[in-house]
């Protein structure tokens, strides 16, 4: 059995997205099957890395698609991916998203999966399931086993998702719940992120300028 | 999507609104990085210089955004999409909390509605039914003070989607 991870992540290497897919990956490969990895960020923004990533697609069992939500769904260059395979892929195969989100609440990933839902559904695909990640940036880009604690119940959630995958069968509902919860404490998240942002915008001297309005002339309150 | 769009600029305009129409395959636009430098490295503004930053500045400044699309899956075209990825300096970087979620304050006061209207080919229950969530969290998610969404369906009368353009607008609170 074959499956390739499409990291949709403009991030690549170091991405939340890529340590997610990376781990489900590697789960699958410690099964015996044939692994490859893609990255929307430079494998496919030619037409020559398109047309290989289609040829990858037709020849494995399983696509695993590992995106960031931006503005409440998947990156313009999956749309773009999308609307791509839709049409030129025909051969029939499944599909496994997941979803990961800089909101805590990992419902803010809901539009994104159904998105991915539908895409399955019109390209004749099988559905394994959506997995939804709120707080991704608690990851940091960090590998899963890097993360340590914090990410013990991803790894739980995406074990348990690739003990059904690697059976052809569909991500059970419980492993949805269990990647779902809250990765920390909300509160906490949103104190450590909020203070984040000011550390980040220091070292780059623009602390102060914060909340700058660079098209402030124009606003008409 | 003609119809749609002279549907769209034609009754704002009856209105009493000022229209700009952004011609979105008309547009150099790159793919959002992802770096957040709109937020900690030139506050507001993106890195990258191209066309995203004109409909930035219009974006920021109008009372009413219309967003015109195809839907694809359910979701924006990726031409829509690619836009809006790169609107993220619109928003501040912190969280906070509104109502039971968190969200992104404002960069700037205006208060703005927000109007979708999505294209499809012929009824989609499933489609229709993430868009207009995905209509939902959009409006939530750019803080605007009224929404509405709309669907024109390719295979019904043109005169369809200038009707359903009109009750959106009316929906979001665009008062005549």
């Amino acid at each position: 059995m074959r499956a390739v991870l499409l990291i949709g992540s403009p991030r690549g290497d170091r991405s939340t997205s890529r340590a997610l897919g990376v781990y489900t990956l590697e789960g699958l490969r410690s099964r015996g099957w044939e692994v490859e990895e893609r990255f929307t960020c430079r494998d496919v923004t030619t037409s020559e890395g398109l047309t290989d990533l289609l040829a990858a697609v037709e020849r494995s069992d399983l696509l695993i698609l590992s995106f960031p939500t931006y503005v409440d769904s998947p990156p313009a260059a999956v749309m773009r991916i999308m609307e791509t395979m839709h049409g030129r892929i025909k051969r029939g195969g499944a599909l496994l998203a997941i979803a990961n989100c800089g909101f805590i609440s990992s419902s803010n990933n809901t539009s994104s999966l159904s998105i991915c839902r539908l895409f399955a559904r019109d390209i004749g695909w099988e559905w394994r399931g959506g997995l939804s990640l709120g707080g991704g940036n608690v990851l940091a880009g960090r590998t899963l086993e890097e993360a340590g604690g914090v990410a013990r119940n991803v790894r739980r959630a995406l074990d348990q998702a690739v003990s059904a995958l690697a059976e052809g069968r569909v991500v059970p509902r419980g492993t949805i719940d269990r990647m779902a919860r809250n990765i920390v404490p909300p509160f906490i998240y949103n104190i450590t992120a909020n203070r984040a942002w000011d550390r980040a915008a220091r070292n780059n001297k623009v602390l102060d300028r914060i909340r700058d309005r660079p098209y402030m002339e124009e606003e008409q309150v | 999507m003609r119809p749609a769009v002279e549907a769209s600029d034609s009754v704002l305009r009856e209105m009493g609104h000022q229209v700009e129409t952004v011609r979105l395959k008309d547009k150099r636009i790159a793919q959002c990085r992802g770096c957040f430098g709109c937020w900690v490295r030139t506050p507001g503004q993106c890195i990258i210089d191209d066309d995203a930053n004109e409909i930035m500045r219009s974006f920021v400044s109008s009372h009413v955004i219309v967003l015109l699309t195809p839907v694809t899956f359910g979701g924006h075209s990726s031409q829509l999409k690619k836009a809006l990825d790169r609107m993220l300096g619109s928003a501040l970087p912190y969280l906070e909390r509104c109502g039971r979620d968190t969200r992104h304050p404002r960069r700037y006061d205006i208060a703005q509605r927000m109007v979708f209207v999505g294209l499809l080919p012929e009824r989609d229950h499933e489609a229709q039914v993430t868009y207009r969530e995905l209509s939902k969290m959009n409006a939530l998610n750019f803080r605007a003070t009224g929404w509405a969404m709309a669907l024109v369906f390719s295979n019904e009368r043109t005169e369809m989607a200038s009707i359903a353009v009109r009750e959106d607008l009316l929906q979001a609170g665009v008062a005549p």
